[in-house]
């Protein structure tokens, strides 16, 4: 066990300086663009109201009352978010990749390490999950942080005050962020579960290299077909023979059997095929 | 410290990711609690009625709502769990997927294509084959018997399938055997709907006939008309001895600046009975709007509601008698909102009626209706129980009645 903590420890303190710089520039931008949403909403609004004597309500009525959900709608805020999601995809790759590829092959030394190797890939998985969740707090701390700032510079007539769990229900946080748990565990072990499949393919490249590729897709195209298959077959054949709750169950024992052949094929690929 | 990067990850995304879900359960409510005040009649009357719609806060996307008298549930729109159990299964359907599970499977939510009374449930809907197949338009037949709890089930091509665009069930009739199937379906290439029946020997699994009733829209010199199925209930156990459409009669004519436009000129009421086969068609009295969408037809009687001046209006014609036999004016149903309109559902010889929308100035009217009496035994408004859960600018709309 200390030996697999160990290996996640490492795995995230090699991508800890990119993933600090990534926490830092969606603090900065995020804030920045409240306070710039803000500012720029109050300068409109005295412009209308005190300038062009447009009455309040006339004001609101086209324009809204401010809240962080301006904010949200921005490329300030959006932004980084989109950053952070398209590093840790680009990351799913590199995490294997550098091995093979960094000054030193490290692969070898992790793959002569006594313990077994489909710890490796656990360790990376572990990884990729921690650090999603990490910026999911993140970004769960900043929006009373945002709400606090966007107070200071509002009047209270001109806002809405908006609590972190509404302010996610009436935006695009809400695909990140689910209202529930239950909802949570379901979208984040889906996901899980791709990032284990995407591994594997990784490993049948590594495998058999351009061969590998081939056999790399065919899974991913295999694992999508089994996963989606009793809706697939209904939709086909038009007749909507199982209950909601029965597909339910069928695609959560599909995906837990999903990550378990990708696991046990990446335990068998690391084991026998794998070539440094 | 040796391992504090995954220490600190670990910690604060438990930390933050736990606080955020503990807080959204126990702060579950964020949205007001809906309640009937009555004002006078007998609470009893809506203690099964289900009200759906949406509620807007201020500034905020809407939330589906569910009002009952044992309280209000919200849910989201696109939430998963609201895919595993979905709010809008019609009550009607619940009940029958929980009772005859194996019947109901592969059926989809909609009440048309079934009938039940003591000893039968029967489906009859058209199949429109599969994805590959489509416009492969086949009767779907299956009736259970519920005491032994057998099932008979045949299929039978719709004849001149391959004349139609779409066919859809209607309403479903059994009575000695006889399985009598309304539909609307649209002809190819011609924009044009038509209502037929068909009649089945049931324990023949033979079709018996296909009769053309009406067709939807007529051209003729003067002008055109269109024709609305008046949706039947049959929770009364009866069997239904008409079918009955809403003719709009529309005729040409030439504005001042020479434009031509339609302008309504008549409403018929057009019955077909089921047993003689016949049609029959009067001009509606001038105290009925027609709208067919808010007209039920029970028996021999169709009642109409309406908005008027004087609030919800509640007409029952006498298709036999040719006459309005009573006229219910409910003035609570507020006439500020004409625009809205009103909702209703009749179920089990009461008829429910409330206001589309419902803010903070004007709350929402409900209304039960006794059919057979015409007497009012309920009347009430949907209220915010407490004003301070609720945004001032609030909207509430509801989309549709259910009594379970």
């Amino acid at each position: 066990m200390t030996r697999f903590l160990k290996l996640v420890n490492f795995e995230l303190g090699r991508f800890m300086k990119i993933y600090l710089a990534l926490i830092g520039i969606t603090i900065i931008s995020q804030i920045a663009g409240v306070i710039i949403k803000s500012n720029s909403y109050i300068s409109r609004a005295n412009e209308a109201i005190y300038e062009d004597l447009v009455p309040k309500e006339e004001f609101f009525a086209t324009e809204g009352l401010m809240s962080v959900l301006q904010v949200t709608r921005s490329l300030w805020f959006m932004g980084p978010i989109a950053l952070c999601i398209a590093a840790l995809i680009f990351y799913i790759f590199f995490i294997w990749y550098r091995d093979w590829f960094g000054k030193n092959t490290f692969i070898y030394r992790l793959l002569m390490l006594p313990t077994a190797r489909i710890q490796i890939f656990l360790s990376k998985g572990v990884s990729i999950l921690l650090m999603v969740f990490g910026f999911v707090a993140i970004q769960l701390m900043l929006l009373p942080i945002e709400s606090v700032i966007l107070k200071w510079i509002v009047p209270l007539d001109y806002r809405i005050d908006m609590t972190a769990g509404e302010i996610i229900q009436n935006s695009y946080l809400q695909t990140l962020i689910p209202s529930t748990f239950i909802e949570f565990v379901l979208y984040y072990g889906a996901g899980i579960m791709a990032v284990f499949i995407i591994f594997t393919a990784i490993l049948f490249e590594r495998s058999f290299r351009l061969k590998g590729v081939l056999l790399g897709a065919i899974f991913v195209g295999m694992t999508v077909l089994v996963f989606f298959s009793p809706i697939l077959i209904m939709e086909i054949m038009q007749t909507y023979y199982l209950y909601p709750i029965e597909i339910f169950i069928l695609e959560i024992i599909l995906g837990l059997m999903l990550i378990s052949v990708s696991i046990w094929t990446s335990h068998f690929l690391l084991k026998k095929k794998i070539a440094v | 410290m040796r391992y504090w990067k995954i220490i600190s990850i670990t910690i604060i995304s438990i930390l933050a990711i736990g606080a955020f879900y503990i807080q959204s359960a126990l702060a579950e409510n964020n949205f007001p609690d809906f309640t009937f005040t009555i004002k006078s009649g007998d609470e009893e009357a809506v203690e099964n009625l289900m009200l759906q719609g949406s509620y807007y806060g201020e500034g905020e996307k809407g939330q589906n709502v569910t009002i009952q008298t044992t309280g209000t549930a919200y849910s989201n729109n696109n939430s998963l769990l609201d895919l595993i159990n979905p709010y809008y299964i019609n009550p009607k359907i619940k009940r029958l997927q929980k009772e005859y599970r194996g019947f109901m499977r592969g059926k989809e939510n909609n009440i048309a294509p079934f009938y039940e009374d003591e000893k039968l449930l029967v489906y009859a809907d058209v199949d429109w084959g599969s994805m590959i197949n489509d416009q492969d338009f086949t009767f779907d037949i299956e009736v259970l018997e519920k005491e032994s709890g057998e099932t008979e089930a045949f299929e039978l091509e719709v004849p001149e399938k391959n004349k139609y665009d779409y066919i859809y069930v209607e309403n479903v009739q059994m009575a000695d055997e006889e399985l009598k199937v309304i539909t609307r379906q649209s002809v190819k290439r011609k924009n044009q709907n038509e209502f037929h029946v068909y009649r089945f020997d049931v324990s023949a699994q033979k079709l018996i006939s296909d009769d053309l009733i009406a067709s939807y829209q007529e051209e003729n010199d003067t002008g055109w008309s269109y024709t609305d199925l008046i949706s039947s209930s049959n929770t009364s156990g009866e069997e239904n001895k008409y079918i009955a459409f809403v003719k709009t009669i529309l005729e040409d004519v030439q504005g001042e600046g020479g434009e031509i436009y339609s302008e309504e000129v008549a409403k018929e009421l057009v019955t077909y009975n089921l047993e003689t086969k016949q049609m029959k068609s009067t001009e509606l009295p001038d105290e009925i709007n027609g709208e067919s969408h808010n007209a039920v037809l029970i028996g021999k009687m169709v009642y109409f509601g309406q908005d008027s001046e004087a609030g919800g209006e509640l007409i029952a014609y006498n298709i036999d008698s040719e006459e309005i036999d009573s006229n219910q004016t409910i003035d609570l149903l507020s006439k500020e909102q004409e625009d809205f309109g009103l909702l209703m559902k009749i179920h089990e010889g009461k008829m429910y009626v409330a206001n589309l929308f419902s803010d903070r100035d004007t709350n929402g009217g409900i209304a039960v209706i006794e059919l057979d009496t015409g007497e009012i035994v309920y009347e009430g408004f949907i209220n915010v129980e407490n004003l301070k859960t609720a945004p001032p600018g609030y909207e509430l709309f509801l989309n549709e009645i259910m009594v379970q």
